[in-house]
């Protein structure tokens, strides 16, 4: 339990994104991936499916091994129409009805983030409330900016109980990818807080005067330890560099991401007053400074993952070694002439689709060749894949 | 009393330093990656769709070229002159500048040719773009909420004439740039974004000069304050709606306009056609529609003339313009996913249909 969250920065080139190993398939990737984020969580604790097998050559992707960040067993499906919303359809009814969906049917995590999200409403607002009626106005801001992160972590919930959804007539892929925008989002508001936390060092440093704010202990202190909590919540993602293997796992990599750059945040905010009080100079510019780094390498690679994902780019689990083998090994085929057009693109992490456009010998039977190369891309992991026989 | 002095220094900052994020971001894959060594006929994003696309560009080139003068002759003759006023009207232009920059280098990226990792090229790259400049605006709304609130507490000064000439020649430069960009708005949710930012920016100043003249006039200084909550709670329902659009689309969903069940049933309504699964649309955006589903023809169709018929159908009535179309002639074994269990298909011979393992 005294497990430090593990800031794992250094840049983590051994993922399988970018390996070209022609050694073989992606499963030996998927291997090693599980290998090496066990080797990153140096600590007391490890996952709980260490000694579990790993993943067998012949087994396809969609076997996806057991969960090795489940905290909960309670992942009742959350729906009816009652409570899940369509994105656009708001009304205050249907958000009460949202959040009574949550207490009763959400799984854990969803009701663990439901009370971080409530103690920091409920915070936020007191905080608001004390600088309207004392006219301090950084309070009053440090609530906006409270404010704006309760907003985008109910955002997160609410990604999370509609991504539950089955697909229906207006998203034929279904509602999860809602989880990876709102991971985006989140991770979005974190580099802007970043970057707005250089700037307001930068203007420290340039002031240089006795415009020191001194910073509320008594808020920042309230703030760490709500946002600590937070980090408690969702422990299990406390790290920068995360494997992504379902939807929900970049929604709580980015929850656990902000609530740890938050307190972050305010640890810098009360280092920054002590060292003041110390009398040390430019207290306020390095540990803004520091805060603010800090926050950028921590956030940069979920930014990016999720970036990637919504920008429908390949799949970064899967080498492009193995796709390109995949197409000679089609375009090797007698009756293939070439390939037209090979495109793959996640729905979710873990959910990967296809499109391909061979051309093919006019006369022949493309029922194998149908059944040959579906079953090349299922070893791969490749979901849903759609092809398209072009007779010349 | 400069015009809105704290709201701008705070929007241009960070969204330079998102610029430079959006930058790092986008071109990491030209660097790295090498294009697909096997013959693909695969044609980049912008290339086919180019019509619009290049008369999109150059407004944009002419809109920002404007600004940033603009921009530049303020900031510096207010560096010059030492005045507050020119040098907070620069950085408000700065905010256009930048939002235009974000839309240019967007579209810039959207027509590279799409490569290995990026198998659908870079045109998604407009669709962040148009969300990022629309939460931004959001963002920036309200903060406008907030700084009235400060106004409200703290009356500001009376404006200056030299301060509202500068006013009104920004506001006519605003006017230009709404002008060159109103024509590509429709199309692209891109050019829409800096369209709106422009907007925006030009109420801004019109509110600026009418409350200046108001507060002459009449001398209610509370009208300023107001004028700005008015235009933020103009602006809202707009931004609202560029951000569902662009969200739409970031979510694979069914394009607006789009309906799933009349295409289904086009394409159903083929004499060919025995069954259809496995449908899916998604929007590659600036109104790109892509189509991938399963067809179950009956037995003997010539596949060719079908795959013609129904490309041709779909683009001309649907605009759908990629479209993959798997031929079956036989019924899956489970119509949700097809294929996609781990159980092998057995496909006996070509005139023997029904059997199943």
């Amino acid at each position: 339990m005294d497990r430090s969250v593990s800031f794992d920065l250094r840049r983590d080139d051994d993922l399988p994104n970018d390996r070209s190993s022609d050694v073989g398939y992606t499963a030996n990737d998927r291997r090693l991936a599980y290998s090496r984020s066990f080797h990153h969580s140096h600590g007391p604790r490890t996952p709980a499916a260490a000694t579990k097998p790993f993943l067998d050559r012949t087994v396809s992707a969609i076997d996806m091994p057991p969960e090795i960040y489940s905290v909960d067993g309670d992942d009742v499906f959350f729906g009816g129409g009652k409570s899940a919303t369509a994105i656009g359809r708001v009304s205050a009814l249907r958000m009460v009805f949202v959040v009574f969906g949550v207490l009763r049917n959400g799984n854990r995590q969803m009701k663990r983030l439901f009370l971080l999200i409530s103690l920091n409403v409920a915070y936020s607002t007191t905080e608001l409330l004390i600088g309207l009626l004392t006219g301090r106005v950084g309070l009053v801001s440090d609530a906006f900016h409270l404010t704006f992160g309760c907003g985008l972590l109910t955002f997160s919930l609410f990604a999370m109980a509609t991504s539950r959804k089955k697909p229906d007539h207006a998203y034929s892929y279904g509602y999860k990818r809602l989880e990876v925008l709102s991971a985006f989002t989140n991770a979005l508001f974190l580099m802007f807080m970043s970057f707005s936390l250089a700037v307001e060092a930068l203007h420290a440093f340039i002031q240089d005067e006795s415009e020191h704010k001194h910073y509320l202990i008594v808020s920042a202190v309230t703030n760490l330890l709500v946002n600590l909590l937070g980090v408690w919540f969702f422990r299990n993602y406390a790290r920068v560099n995360i494997v992504y293997r379902k939807a929900e796992d970049m929604n709580y990599h980015s929850v656990c991401l902000h609530v740890i750059s938050d307190s972050i945040r305010s640890a810098g905010l009360i280092l920054a007053s002590w060292l003041l009080s110390l009398g040390v100079e430019n207290a306020e510019v390095l540990c803004l400074g520091l805060v603010s780094v800090t926050v950028f390498m921590l956030v940069m690679p979920l930014f990016k993952a999720t970036g990637g994902v919504l920008l429908q780019m390949a799949p970064p689990n899967i080498p492009s070694s193995a796709l390109s083998k995949c197409l000679r090994q089609i375009t090797s085929r007698e009756d293939v002439v070439e390939v037209l057009q090979a495109r793959f693109w996640e729905v979710v992490p873990g959910h990967t689709v296809g499109s391909l456009r061979i051309q093919v010998k006019s006369g022949i039977d493309e029922r194998p060749l149908l059944q040959y190369v579906y079953d090349v891309y299922h070893d791969l992991g490749v979901q849903d894949l759609t092809l398209q026989t072009d007779y010349i | 009393m400069p015009r809105r002095l704290p709201l701008a220094p705070m929007r241009t900052r960070f969204t330079w330093w998102m610029q430079a994020a959006l930058l790092v971001v986008g071109s990491r894959g030209c660097t790295v990656v090498s294009k697909t060594r096997f013959q693909s006929k695969e044609t980049t994003m912008g290339a086919g769709h180019d019509h619009g696309k290049g008369a999109n560009e150059r407004s944009m080139w002419i809109a920002l070229s404007l600004t940033g003068s603009f921009m530049i002759a303020e900031a510096v003759g207010g560096w010059l002159t030492g005045s507050l006023a020119l040098i907070s009207d620069a950085a408000h232009m700065l905010t256009d500048t930048v939002a235009l920059a974000i839309a240019l280098l967007a579209i810039r990226i959207g027509k590279r040719a799409a490569d290995r990792r990026r198998t659908f090229g870079y045109g998604r790259f407009e669709i962040i773009a148009a969300a990022f400049n629309a939460g931004m605006l959001f963002a920036v709304a309200i903060y406008i909420f907030y700084e009235a609130w400060q106004r409200f507490r703290m009356p500001p000064e009376v404006q200056s004439i030299p301060m509202l000439v500068i006013a009104s020649l920004g506001l006519i430069v605003n006017l230009i740039s709404m002008r060159l960009l109103s024509a590509g708005q429709s199309e692209s949710l891109n050019v829409k974004g800096a369209y709106l930012e422009v907007w925006s920016d030009m109420l801004g100043s019109l509110g600026v000069i009418i409350g200046a003249g108001v507060i002459y006039l009449t001398g209610w200084t509370w009208f300023d304050p107001l004028i700005a909550v008015l235009i933020a709670v103009w602006v809202l329902p707009r931004t609202y709606i560029l951000l569902k659009a662009s969200a739409n689309v970031l979510l694979e969903g069914v394009p607006e306009g789009v309906e799933i069940d009349k295409i289904e049933s086009s394409i159903r309504s083929d004499a060919d056609v025995r069954g259809v699964h496995d449908l899916h649309i998604w929007g590659l955006g600036s109104g790109q529609i892509s189509l991938a589903a399963h067809v179950l023809l009956a037995p003997g169709v010539q596949v060719d003339s079908f795959l013609r018929r129904t490309e041709m159908k779909l683009k001309s009535e649907y605009k759908v313009t990629h479209t993959t179309l798997q031929c079956e002639f036989e019924p899956c074994a489970d119509e949700d996913i097809c294929s996609l269990s781990t159980n092998v298909h057995d496909r006996d011979d070509e005139h023997d249909h029904h059997s199943h393992a």
